[in-house]
């Protein structure tokens, strides 16, 4: 299968660079496969799993908001934050999720319950994807 | 003659100033090296996301984008995000970011003050302006956190209407000698902004946007600001250490010099008390062998 070059970027950290046979992202209308020589595109990505396929072996890793430029042989993807399932602190997510959950119920406002949506989905997406490499 | 115990207390409490004013020099040496490897990630991330921005809005024509970040609207509230370090000892840091805050302030006549970092609150209260928000902490460690929470509210007063323009001033980090203060407009983006972006993508046509290009376009400026958040706390940590280091440095070298003077005062003291002793003994053996 022939490859291609990925690279996931974030603030604070180069999270991946290489060559890849396949990804797998969330976007807002569902998964989205990528293979080689796919259409030029700029997607906006949804919080949640991305997966990697490299050497035939698959890797899944949490991402983020964010947004992906798809070229010809090269596809680089914009993000707030990326970890691998190791990376993933599972009691901190819970924790998150509590809270944000606890807050959902208690929302003032419009802005504050969106907010915590957004939270909630970061920790579900994190709790789920550590779950998976167990 | 001087007095030798207090010439020496003296030197003590150089030596002991000089220990601290040592150890602050160490410590912000190796928090400014982490700071700088830290920008070094954020603008290789900031550097493509301009390029894509730039590659969308070259693309649409004048106007058919829609949205309320670029948007110029005259005569409303310019909000002014001022930051400086919550400690002291750092030389002219402070006050360089600080004078230039005020002539930019100056400027407008409606303006919201938002003055991120404690010395930067006392010198606003000094000179009788009061900031409208003070906070406190994120320049000892600045993260992605902190600046997601500031990019955040940013976003949202500009969405709010509570002002249409948003200025940050804060201290760019040039390298470890020179840090200069600079005043940047965050919001409203305009497409000049963009004029020194290089371009990276050659193929303009046939980019398939999903779900539609306003959509990532609408997503994409949030994170645009947070990336330049991130940039700006990092380049303010930077700079904060590298006039701290500076500035210790100095104090060390001053500490050094003073030490060396106190040393030969003493010296020269007790030479001339025991000069004194040796002749009142000749004289007493003179006096008592002519006797």
């Amino acid at each position: 299968m022939s490859e291609f070059l990925l690279e996931i970027i974030a603030p604070e950290k180069h999270f991946f660079k290489g060559m890849v046979e396949q990804i797998t992202c969330q976007t807002e209308e569902g998964e989205l496969g990528i293979l080689k020589g796919h259409q030029t595109m700029v997607a906006s990505l949804e919080i949640g799993e991305i997966k990697i396929k490299t050497n035939g072996e698959w890797k899944s890793a949490f991402i983020s908001e964010g947004f992906m430029e798809v070229r010809n042989d090269e596809v680089i993807i914009f993000s707030q934050c990326c970890e691998w399932p190791e990376e993933i602190d599972g009691v901190r997510a819970e924790e998150s999720r509590r809270r944000a959950l606890d807050k959902i119920e208690h929302a003032q406002n419009i802005k504050e319950h969106r907010h915590n949506e957004i939270s909630l989905a970061r920790a579900m997406a994190r709790l789920k994807i550590k779950k998976q490499s167990r | 003659m001087e007095n030798i115990s207090e010439l020496k207390q003296h030197l003590n409490a150089i030596e002991q100033t000089r220990q601290i004013s040592n150890a602050m020099y160490l410590l912000s040496t190796s928090r400014m090296k982490q700071s700088m490897q830290n920008i070094d990630y954020n603008l290789a991330y900031m550097r493509k996301l301009r390029a894509t921005i730039k590659d969308i809005i070259s693309k649409t024509k004048h106007n058919s984008l829609t949205d309320p970040f670029m948007e110029l609207t005259e005569g409303g509230k310019a909000l002014f995000f001022v930051i400086t370090s919550d400690k002291g000892l750092c030389g002219g840091y402070n006050s360089a970011v600080f004078n230039l805050a005020i002539s930019k302030i100056r400027e407008y006549e409606k303006t919201v003050v938002y003055s991120y970092g404690y010395k930067g609150t006392e010198m606003f209260l000094n000179h009788g302006i009061t900031p409208d928000d003070s906070m406190y902490g994120a320049s000892q460690k600045p993260s992605l956190y902190s600046a997601r929470a500031l990019g955040e509210r940013i976003v949202e007063l500009y969405d709010d209407c509570e002002v249409s323009e948003v200025y940050i001033v804060y201290t760019e980090y040039v390298n470890s000698a020179v840090q200069r203060p600079v005043c940047k407009r965050v919001l409203p983006l305009l497409r000049r902004d963009f004029d020194d972006v290089e371009y990276e993508n050659k193929y303009l046509a046939d980019v398939l946007y999903e779900p539609d290009l306003q959509t990532v376009f609408d997503r994409m400026v949030p994170q645009y600001i947070i990336g330049m958040m991130y940039d700006i706390l990092m380049q303010s940590a930077a700079s904060e250490n590298a006039a701290r280091m500076t500035a210790m440095q100095n104090a060390t070298k001053n500490a050094d010099e003073m030490i060396a003077r106190l040393s030969a005062q003493i010296n020269a003291a007790r030479q001339l008390i025991i000069t004194n002793e040796i002749t009142e003994i000749a004289a007493a053996t003179d006096i008592k062998g002519a006797v």
